[in-house]
């Protein structure tokens, strides 16, 4: 073996050894971790934003939904469009709290503790015939048929907001479609349509619970009102104000009890207009929605926010212009060379989605067409 | 009669080893590359080059590989038996001694680095400063005392106890981690710890492997493979000084995501408490002046992104520093770069953070300080041979020039 040069003296020989070794096995010491529980006492410290602590911290104002806010004094909620939610007036049952409110969920309880009930009030654009496929889709989450006329005809009604709607109940094993699972559940359920919108009053639980709380549930729905609330008041949203102008070829469809406005474009397209409250998730998720819908991977947040961008109605919104295989929101393609554009334009206080799906060659020749018609928008009132 | 040498020596200081070393620390940076494509810088360090084994999978195969720390350690003993105690003292060895003390510095800067740095990053806002950075990856629980602000109804800190992840991550409801110090007047019993979740309203959707407080409970999610993904949640009981475990105390949730830290008062005083990533001190402040960010055309992809900040030492002077790509600010052993910007989604006119890398490392510029020191031990060591010959070949063509004239 070839080694780098001279002997050296046995004794020499075991202390460098031992030094090697003893450097080497400190390198594994140092690694160790500290199992004490005793707190060390430091000055205050400052990462540039939450030092200051507001009196009065509530669990919902530690755990609702985050952003990364300018400091006081930036005017952020006219800088970022304002998602401000109206201060509703109620009487809240004894045995209800109120929890963090999400995108959908305006008003969120719990109710009787840690029962796993809870209740929210949620408002979707929508029709008067939304009403029935809601009331359905709640059934078909208790395995229930889709409710005949006799039977929807034959529900107890209640008020919310002042329209009268029917009261849904269903019992059994429930299942949401997402992954929420109760083996014994209880619904009590109201649907009333107002303006341009749905809104949904929905109490989901442990049966006996539910059984247990229907007449909070209706005293609460009566209770329920928006005196404070123009900017979200559901006759208020962009979904009641919107007028558009479309080409006289496209065929005017049923717009069901989502889509504001629904065509059917050319052999196969299908063009749909929708407002959601709030971000609904965001402009980088729902583009990543639409990516999934045509058999794309999901882009990164920043390359989709890089994108091209449009004006509608005075707001910025990101056009999306895709092609693949046609999957919606099922699993199994059903145009095999689909296009899907669209728009997603964020707005003060709710989502605006356009998007026309279908044979590439349809969608293609449709694009000019479809920018147009949504340079056409208009809310009511402006010129 | 010289002794012959021991074979353990001749092993450790052989050429062979070096190279065998050598071509295991290649393989190991060409699958620590790879490997951090998919599962992020954090892990990849841990496994490829913070480790003393691990297995490389390739294919079916599964090989056994030594971990960097165990190679490079290797390393430092081979260039130490046979790079400095091995290899013939002269004057015609001094260059190669001179560059073997350039790599063994090399590696010591890495050792340096790998027990006494700490890096993270800091976001301002323009006007905010800041006296310390944040961990990307490790957390602490915080106990902030707190007095009130006059007239603004908030609360703010006159002192903190803190304590690092190690003392509370294995804690579960048999076996409680107890936090505590002197001079706090609570104890805080971390009963469960999820090192990736979410605190969210309790529905009837799902289920908490820990007790509901106030309506919210800790969702426990799948840890990622990229660590600073990962928000952990803690289930604590806190009760006065002193007490048993066996005393049942006030609940709280702890939530690396939550946006204000859970509140508690004992003796007139009020405490703030939170799980946090853990934080640095910088040796000066660092104040954001103004953010500066120039777009591609018609996008909002930034095309480049700057900061003037002001750095304030402890004496409460002011330096204005300009913090750019590739021109960070160097100063008390730390260096800050410009390295992020958000909120990405932000709209026009909104007001955007700028946000900073800092690392803190003892030798962060002896890399450089080696390459100088083995530029001129390969000059000395190689440049005598250059210059004889350079000499050799003048020789030689001017003998050939004068034998072409004769």
């Amino acid at each position: 073996m070839k080694t780098f040069g001279m002997n050296l003296e046995p004794a020499r020989t075991r202390l460098v050894l031992a030094g090697a070794l003893l450097a080497l096995s400190g390198l594994s010491a140092c690694d160790s971790s500290n199992a004490s529980g005793e707190m060390r006492r430091q000055a205050p410290t400052s990462v540039g934003r939450g030092e200051m602590v507001p009196a009065g911290v509530t669990p919902e104002m530690r755990f609702g939904s985050r952003s990364m806010t300018p400091p006081a004094g930036h005017d952020a909620a006219a800088a970022q469009g304002s998602h401000a939610l109206p201060e509703f007036e109620y009487d809240l049952p004894d045995t209800w709290k109120q929890i963090a409110r999400t995108d959908i969920r305006l008003l969120n309880f719990s109710v009787q503790g840690d029962s796993g009930a809870t209740c929210y009030l949620s408002v979707l654009g929508g029709s008067v015939e939304g009403i029935r496929d809601n009331v359905d889709r709640w059934r078909r989450q208790f395995g229930l048929p889709a409710i005949t006329d006799e039977e929807l005809a034959g529900l107890p009604t209640l008020k919310l907001f002042g329209e009268v709607g029917p009261v849904v109940s269903a019992s059994g094993p429930f299942a949401d479609g997402m992954g929420g699972e109760i083996a014994d559940a209880g619904l009590r359920g109201l649907i009333v349509h107002r303006g341009g919108a749905l809104a949904f009053l929905k109490l989901v639980g442990p049966r006996e619970v539910v059984g247990a709380e229907a007449a909070n549930f209706d005293r609460f729905a009566e209770s329920l009102n928006l005196p404070t609330a123009p900017t979200v008041e559901p006759s208020q949203s962009g979904a009641s104000r919107l007028t558009v102008v479309a080409p006289p070829e496209w065929k005017v469809k049923d717009p069901g009890s989502v889509r504001l406005y629904s065509y059917e474009v050319g052999d196969g397209g299908d063009l749909s207009v929708m407002f959601l409250p709030g971000e609904a998730g965001g402009v980088p998720m729902n583009i990543n929605r639409w990516r999934g819908q045509v058999g794309l991977d999901a882009a990164p947040e920043a390359d989709l926010l890089a994108g091209e961008r449009m004006t509608v109605l005075g707001e910025e919104g990101w056009w999306v212009d895709l092609e693949g295989s046609y999957k919606g929101m099922g699993t199994d393609v059903l145009v095999d060379k689909a296009g899907l554009i669209g728009v997603v334009v964020p707005m003060a206080s709710e989502t605006l989605f356009v998007k026309l799906a279908g044979p590439l060659d349809v969608v293609q020749a449709e694009k000019e067409r479809v920018r147009a018609y949504i340079q056409s928008f208009q809310m009511g009132g402006q010129q | 009669m010289k002794d012959k040498p021991n074979p353990v020596v001749r092993l450790l200081g052989s050429y062979g080893l070096c190279i065998t070393l050598l071509l295991l620390l290649l393989i190991l940076t060409f699958a620590g590359t790879w490997y951090q494509v998919e599962a992020g810088l954090f892990q990849a360090q841990k496994r490829y080059f913070e480790s003393w084994g691990l297995i490389q999978h390739l294919g079916p195969l599964r090989i056994p590989l030594p971990g960097g720390m165990l190679v490079m350690g290797l390393l430092a003993v081979n260039l130490l038996f046979g790079g400095f105690v091995r290899i013939r003292k002269s004057a015609r060895t001094a260059g190669v001694l001179i560059v073997h003390t350039g790599i063994a510095m090399l590696l010591l800067a890495g050792i340096v680095k790998q027990q006494m740095s700490d890096d993270g990053g800091v976001m301002l806002f323009e006007g905010e400063s800041a006296t310390h950075y944040q961990d990307h990856y490790h957390w602490e629980v915080a106990v902030r005392e707190l007095e009130p602000v006059p007239s603004s109804g908030m609360l703010r800190s006159t002192g903190e106890w803190v304590v690092g992840e190690e003392s509370f991550r294995k804690a579960t409801a048999d076996a409680p981690a107890r936090l505590k110090a002197e001079g706090m007047p609570f104890d805080i019993w971390v009963r469960g710890y999820a090192a990736n979740s979410q605190v969210m309203p309790k529905g009837p959707m799902w289920n908490s492997p820990f007790p509901v407080v106030e309506g919210f409970a800790i969702r426990a999610m799948e840890k990622s493979d990229q660590a600073e993904a990962n928000f952990p949640a803690l289930y604590a009981e806190i009760t006065p000084a002193g007490s048993t475990s066996e005393v049942g105390g006030m609940p709280v949730l702890l939530w690396g995501m939550a946006n204000a830290p859970a509140m508690y008062s004992i003796g007139g005083r009020s405490y703030a408490i939170d799980v946090r990533k853990k934080r640095y001190p910088m040796p000066f402040e660092l104040k954001l002046i103004k953010f500066t960010k120039e777009d591609h055309p018609r996008t909002r992809m930034a095309r480049v992104f700057s900061s003037h900040v002001e750095k304030i030492t402890e004496g409460g002077e002011s330096i204005p520093v300009h913090i750019q790509m590739n021109e960070p600010l160097r100063s008390g052993g730390v260096t800050v770069f410009q390295s992020s910007w958000g909120p990405e989604n932000a709209r026009p006119n909104t007001p955007l953070f700028s946000g900073f890398s800092v690392v803190r490392n003892p030798s962060d510029k002896w890399p450089e300080w080696s390459c100088w020191v083995i530029a001129f031990g390969m000059t000395l060591a190689f440049g005598p041979r250059l210059l004889k010959y350079l000499g050799k070949e003048s020789m030689q063509r001017r003998r050939a020039a004068e034998g072409k004239v004769q």
